[in-house]
């Protein structure tokens, strides 16, 4: 019997879902990360691989500024953190 | 179906061998390989001006069956089924 | 034991962060930065992933086991599958791509593929297993789909063609496997537990045990 997968590898599943449905350039993002996804190697996990791939090419595309997600990503970090900190 | 078909069940069709940058539903393996119509599957919309824009016209789609020597010119009897849209087939 | 304000003993283990990849905390700001800036909803997300969660092959294992035992259902399954998936509870058909039924027979075994991505009949299924988006799989089952089902542990006659059906575009298959010797009188609710998955997918026939 197969694992269920995370939370995490679920949201990016419902990211590569949803995002099609909308309009505007987060879709075309998708479906150009989709065309590129194709021809990459896929020994890496499924999930990260697309996460990995969509952050590049959001970012590309100007849909996120590249600040802004590194921002976010070491302001999420921080928050996982701060459990740890509080002894 | 509004959009009128091209091919009927039982035609010899060809897959197109152009290249196609965009977004395309074509695999290469299948590109100038020869089928038969099996089914006209319907109307749909064309997936490469989907790409692009939210509205696109529909377009025949038809389920093509491929010989296994045709696909791989190896000897076989197993098929390839494969959902090819109108404008990537012609007459064989 | 002296109280100096930290009563680590009364605390539940705290998750260390070490835990949690680079890969989910990119997944973390990637949402949160797509529904601030109003791309997708959080609602939304959370509804796709529900949905999701609701669907699993019991409901494909039912379908077939009611097209084995209901012969006018089975040509509803094959000639109208929206409509037969509709009457077992299938919800929200016309949200999701079609969905097709193939039928296995003595002369031909039809298995499903996407060598494109992963389409895979989702709103009757489920999620699709890892193995299925893998380019091993993607690419051999097209190339030696013998081979790959005697991974599965599926050995065909050499007389049985196989079908392979690559889901270029906007249908999703489903495998209508045949009934199996020794249940012959058995009903729909026990034949059920003889269709997993991977039978409606194509790499496996169902058997009893």
């Amino acid at each position: 019997m197969e694992r269920e997968l995370s939370l995490y590898e679920k949201r990016v599943d419902a990211l590569l879902q949803l995002l099609p449905r909308t309009d505007g350039q987060a879709r075309e993002t998708f479906l150009r990360t989709q065309r590129a996804l194709k021809t990459a190697p896929d020994d890496a996990a499924y999930f990260d691989r697309w996460i990995e791939a969509l952050a590049e090419a959001l970012t590309a595309d100007g849909v996120l500024a590249a600040e802004d997600l590194a921002e976010r990503q070491a302001a999420v970090r921080a928050r996982l953190e701060r459990w740890e900190m509080e002894e | 179906m509004t959009v009128e078909a091209r091919f009927k069940p039982g035609d010899a069709v060809v897959v197109d061998t152009r290249d196609h940058d965009g977004h395309c539903r074509t695999p290469t393996y299948l590109r100038g390989r020869q089928g038969r119509v099996r089914e006209v599957l319907g109307a749909y919309k064309n997936p490469e001006a989907l790409a692009y824009y939210r509205d696109a016209e529909a377009l025949p789609l038809y389920d093509v069956v491929f010989g296994w020597k045709e696909v791989w010119g190896e000897d076989g009897i197993d098929e390839i089924a494969a959902d090819i849209y109108e404008n990537w087939l012609k007459p064989a | 034991m002296p109280h100096d304000g930290h009563a680590h003993d009364d605390h539940a283990p705290i998750e260390d962060i070490g835990e949690v990849s680079q890969y989910e905390v990119l997944e973390q700001a990637i949402r949160e930065l797509l529904v601030e800036r109003g791309v997708l909803s959080a609602e939304a997300i959370q509804q796709q992933i529900d949905d999701m969660d609701s669907r699993t092959p019991v409901a494909g294992s039912k379908i077939v086991a009611r097209a084995w035992t209901d012969a006018a259902y089975k040509e509803r399954l094959l000639n109208d599958p929206k409509a037969a998936l509709a009457e077992m509870g299938v919800t929200k058909l016309d949200e999701n791509p079609e969905v097709k039924v193939v039928e296995n027979t003595p002369d031909r075994h039809n298995v499903i593929v996407c060598t494109l991505c992963s389409c895979y009949p989702r709103v009757v299924l489920g999620m699709p297993p890892a193995w299925y988006k893998k380019r091993a799989y993607r690419s051999r089952v097209v190339k030696e789909p013998r081979q790959v089902l005697a991974e599965f542990g599926t050995e065909l006659p050499d007389t049985v063609k196989i079908e392979v059906h690559d889901s270029t575009a906007d249908l999703r298959y489903l495998v209508l496997p045949m009934r199996p010797e020794g249940a012959d009188d058995w009903p729909a609710e026990k034949l059920a537990d003889l269709v997993t998955r991977d039978v409606m997918i194509g790499v496996k026939v169902p058997k009893v045990a």
